[in-house]
């Protein structure tokens, strides 16, 4: 118990010392645009399909849950602004993390454990390049770029999956289940989502580009690798969620309705 | 000139290397033997600059790779070419874009400019008509000889190559040497090669050290070396069975 915590929190020691190096190297030598564009378009088109299905079916269940609790009120008019608001606030950037956290996360890591333990990176070394430079930094802020676009995707799919469960479980039009949508989607409840999803895929871009570049092992080790970045990034995120909500709610970011 | 002053790397309890002292002049051809996982790899990444010593100064050129910072690292970097073991290829890349992305991405040459030098490194390698596949779809030979050429491209001082034959026929084998070879006398480059092939060694050195549990033992030319009072190297050198390097074999 002991000995695992301590691996742990040295774990996290090295993790941040790397996403300081990744900054560094942002600040000091930074990537190519083209790069960056290459990878954000590639970890888009990688998370589109996925995202937009999960966001879908999230819409669809808050919008079944919100039902059940505004009906016994007779507020069946704002079902669709509170399940859009609960969907870009909390469900969706969470829903979104998941998803990169699941495809992007492990492809990355195996991805780039994979160049280690094939000598790749100390190629790109040897031939006197920066190898955080040339293949770390671009898939690093590709994620980060990307998952606001994949943000994006998700909540506007949520908002049509709850809009099509609402009119046909809920009997509610497809105009008044937009009406309220406006008023109760705030600006503070979008800039909550975007923070939180700024962080969740800072967070994702960092382990899984962490652990992938340090990889040892041959096969067995990207495995590793793989697993480790899945475990760390589910369980950052979720730390993050409840950081971010506890963070947001002491600044007054949040206004509720 | 490299210069490897009481080298040593270890972990934790385990040494791996200890007490290396090396000189290697420029335009000189330096290979080293040793039986496998006795340090050899870890010697020639050590003077690459990919892993740090423990002990000891790695000196290259006059400077000491210890007291650089990353900036100059690379610039000292820029002058040496490594072929690795298994080659390292870039295997996302095509064979061509293999040798242009260092002449892009550290020399800073366009597109146009890295092809010409992509295509006079292929064609004097010798798979020219390779240039658009990748590294999977050839064969082990021509994967050597793609490792070859991109350790050249950026037409470096000091070349470091672990084992270059290994697992290659015997006429591929020397095709790969000969090649070494004219590229060496073409750069004027100086070389630091691993090979187990007693044959290759004793053709393209001009000294020889052997390796031996962490320790660099200089045998000097090739006549030296055949005539070396160690009787580990001798054991090595002959491949005989019974000796000090196999002493559970003996019992």
């Amino acid at each position: 118990m002991r000995g695992s915590l301590k691996n742990i929190v040295s774990d996290v020691g090295l993790g941040v010392m790397f996403l300081g190096r990744i900054l560094y190297t942002a600040k000091h030598s930074p990537c190519k645009r083209k790069d960056i564009f290459e990878q954000t378009w590639r970890v888009t088109q990688q998370g589109a399909v996925t995202t937009a299905l999960a966001g879908f079916f999230v819409g669809a269940v808050m919008t079944v849950q919100f039902t059940m609790q505004v009906k016994g009120f007779g507020a069946l008019g704002f079902l669709g602004g509170i399940s859009t608001s609960a969907t870009i606030r909390e469900i969706g950037p969470l829903l979104i993390a998941f998803m990169l956290s699941g495809k992007i996360g492990a492809f990355t890591s195996a991805e780039l454990g994979t160049m280690r333990v094939t000598e790749q990176i100390d190629a790109i070394k040897c031939l006197g390049a920066n190898p955080i430079q040339e293949i770390v930094l671009p898939r690093f802020i590709g994620i980060v770029i990307s998952s606001f676009f994949l943000l994006a995707i998700g909540m506007l799919m949520s908002i049509v999956g709850g809009l099509i469960l609402g009119v046909l479980f809920s009997g509610i039009s497809p105009e008044e289940y937009m009406r309220h949508v406006p008023t109760v989607v705030s600006w503070p409840s979008i800039s909550l989502g975007l923070f939180k999803s700024f962080v969740f895929s800072l967070l994702i871009a960092s382990v899984c580009t962490f652990k992938g570049y340090t990889a040892f092992g041959g096969a067995k080790g990207v495995g590793r690798a793989v697993i480790n970045t899945a475990v760390g990034t589910m369980v950052g995120i979720v730390i993050a969620d409840w950081l971010t909500s506890v963070v947001s709610e002491a600044v007054g970011v949040i206004i509720f309705y | 000139m490299i210069h490897l002053k009481n080298l040593g790397i270890g972990f934790k309890s385990t040494t791996l290397l200890s007490g290396v002292n090396l000189q290697i002049k420029d335009e000189e051809s330096f290979v080293l033997l040793g039986p496998s996982g006795h340090g050899k790899s870890i010697l020639l990444k050590v003077i690459a600059g990919i892993m740090p010593p423990t002990e000891g100064q790695v000196i290259i050129a006059g400077h000491d790779m210890a007291g650089l910072t990353e900036l100059e690292k690379h610039e000292i970097m820029f002058n040496m070419g490594m072929l690795f073991q298994k080659n390292a290829l870039f295997d996302s890349m095509t064979v061509g874009e293999n040798i242009a992305f260092p002449l892009m991405e550290v020399r800073g040459l366009n597109e146009k400019q890295a092809d010409t030098i992509v295509d006079r490194y292929l064609e004097a390698v010798g798979i020219l008509e390779a240039k658009a596949l990748y590294p999977d779809e050839i064969s082990g030979g021509m994967q050597k000889r793609l490792g070859i050429a991109r350790a050249l491209s950026l037409t470096p001082k000091i070349v470091l190559y672990d084992d270059p034959t290994a697992g290659l026929d015997p006429i591929t084998s020397r095709k790969i040497i000969t090649l070494i070879k004219d590229m060496k006398s073409q750069q004027k480059s100086t070389l630091v090669t691993i090979t187990n092939n007693m044959n290759r060694a004793f053709e393209m050195a001009d000294r020889l050290g052997v390796v031996i549990d962490g320790e660099l033992i200089v045998t000097g030319s090739v006549e030296q070396t055949k005539n070396h009072p160690d009787k580990r190297v001798q054991q090595f050198i002959n491949g005989q069975l019974k000796g000090p390097l196999t002493r559970d074999f003996n019992d």
